[in-house]
């Protein structure tokens, strides 16, 4: 069962074209990575109709948003890479904003966590800092009570305390089976505590998707000192440092003198594929 | 309107944020908005006298709701009116409300802004020109009416210069040459207008009376109008457009 099934969705710029296809599962995290302009601002925006998509279609919850569109917006919320609300606003009245737009508000919720992040409600939310700004977009996406939620980086800027905190919020809300959580960062690390799902983007395009578990299962990350013509045989996105060579590599069987074999993380899945040291083919042919 | 969801109150607030705070070309469309629609009101209240103003109203709100309209259609960031959970027609039916109430808001500003700025220039030349007002102007009530009115029209022609520029300039500085050249058409055409009052009133010796004597002032009348319809009925549509639930 899918909360979101994205076929074919094209966005075209002038220097850039985004066609993705991917279904984002229901009661799963799915984290989207990528490097910096790979399309998944873009990808965001459309799936909130922010963006117009030139072809392709979005289901939610296998209904199409023609025809559906209340239902759909009341329980969709997203948090964008920047605030999309009056941030010359202070808290307390975007809170009666919130309350008159959004039936299912939850103004305890609200309460609670406006403490346990300790922002203020009497300044305005343009003097907050950058990562407070982001736990205050997250508090009120949270508290529009939604089915999915999606987040466009929402941890960055934010410090590692309150970044568990975030974390712990997101793993809270993943409670109810039917909530999903579509979840773009570039700090991997949070990835590999909650995501069940891996989806890479590559210049406008999926590349891979897939449960963060088969990926552990399947893959395997080696260093060696040297990298022999046996080696390159099975090697994925070999990067080269000062100490020697790294690669992923689909041989869990692989073994030998020198090599150091651990099960990949996803930011080192993610450098090996992504990376600028690239040397062997790109990710879609593993 | 309890039973209206959202209330209309929090949409507009919510609408006139992201004009004023998320998005600059929305704030420069709403800027630009005020400066026409003030511009219209002055260029227009004094010259043709009473036939005028209603005219110049009614066009002025409908040049300021178009611009309006074509201002949070165009914008390219995300905005939360924009995903409110209503349907299409009362999204429309609440913003065309908002920009009606945004445009007064507006016309309110600038109409203050002319005032104050009035008030120093009229005061100014009370002071430096007090003699030679009194070589043109008989009486003393005369002179205060000619003051009066050189303040207005100077106020007006600054507030409206300025906002004008910040608006072409905003554009240009963004490379969307097109709304610049958009915004320059009402400039354009008022300019030659405000020289022949210029020129006509240096001849007379009296700027109030010149007005009266400038040619084909309904023509000026008609092209802003135009303009102003033109404005209103894109706006609007892409206001319909924009909001409307995509395909995809």
């Amino acid at each position: 069962m899918y909360s979101l099934e994205i076929e074919n969705l094209t966005v075209a710029f002038e220097r850039f074209t985004m066609n993705a296809t991917v279904n984002i599962r229901k009661g799963c995290i799915t984290g989207l990575i990528g490097r910096n302009g790979a399309g998944k601002s873009t990808l965001i925006k459309t799936i909130m109709r922010q963006q117009d998509a030139s072809a392709g279609h979005i289901l939610y919850d296998g209904k199409p948003f023609k025809g559906n569109e209340v239902e759909i917006l009341n329980k969709i919320a997203c948090v964008f890479d920047a605030p999309h609300f009056n941030v010359a606003l202070k808290p307390k009245r975007l809170f009666k904003l919130y309350k008159s737009i959004y039936p299912q508000f939850d103004a305890e919720l609200y309460e609670k966590l406006m403490q346990k992040f300790q922002l203020p409600s009497d300044i305005r939310v343009n003097k907050f800092s950058f990562g407070m700004q982001r736990k205050y977009c997250l508090i009120l996406a949270l508290c529009q009570k939604p089915e999915i939620l999606i987040l466009d980086e929402p941890t960055s800027g934010i410090d590692p305390y309150d970044r568990g905190n975030v974390v712990e919020l997101i793993q809270e809300f993943m409670m109810d089976e039917n909530h999903t959580v579509l979840f773009s960062t570039h700090i991997t690390e949070d990835l590999d505590k909650i995501a069940d799902y891996i989806v890479i983007m590559q210049n406008g395009k999926i590349t891979l998707n897939e449960e963060k578990e088969t990926i552990c299962e399947n893959y395997r990350l080696v260093q060696c000192a040297e990298l022999t013509e046996e080696l390159k045989k099975y090697a994925l996105g070999v990067q080269k440092s000062m100490f020697g060579y790294t690669f992923l590599t689909k041989n869990k069987d692989i073994s030998g003198e020198g090599l150091q074999i651990k099960v990949p993380t996803v930011e080192e899945l993610f450098i090996h594929t992504l990376g600028e040291n690239k040397q062997s083919e790109p990710f879609e042919d593993l | 309107m309890k039973n209206f969801h959202p209330s209309l109150w929090s949409y507009i607030k919510c609408v006139n944020g992201n004009n004023l705070n998320v998005n600059k070309t929305a704030r420069s469309y709403a800027g630009g908005a005020s400066a026409l629609f003030g511009a219209l009101f002055i260029i227009f209240l004094f010259p043709l006298g009473n036939n005028a103003m209603p005219v110049s109203l009614v066009f002025g709100f409908i040049l300021s709701i178009g611009l309006l309209c074509l201002t949070f259609a165009i914008q390219n960031k995300p905005s939360l009116y924009a995903l409110m959970p209503i349907t299409h027609r009362r999204n429309v039916l609440y913003f065309f409300i908002t920009a009606v109430f945004v445009s007064v808001a507006s016309f309110v500003i600038f109409l203050a802004a002319v005032l104050i700025i009035m008030l120093i220039v009229a005061l100014v030349i009370l002071i430096a020109t007090r003699e030679w007002i009194f070589v043109i102007e008989e009486t003393e009530e005369a002179a205060l009416v000619f003051v009066c009115t050189q303040g207005y029209l100077i106020a007006a022609a600054i507030v409206f210069a300025m906002m004008g520029l910040v608006l072409i300039i905003s554009f240009i500085k963004r490379g969307k040459l097109k709304y610049a050249l958009l915004a320059m058409v009402p400039v354009m055409v008022s300019l030659p207008f405000y020289i022949i009052i210029a020129l006509t009133g240096i001849g007379n010796g009296n700027l109030y009376i010149a007005f009266n004597e400038v040619p084909y002032s309904w023509v000026y009348v008609g092209v802003f109008c135009a303009i102003a319809v033109g404005l209103f009925a894109a706006g609007v549509v892409r206001l319909i457009l924009y909001l409307r639930p995509k395909e995809y």
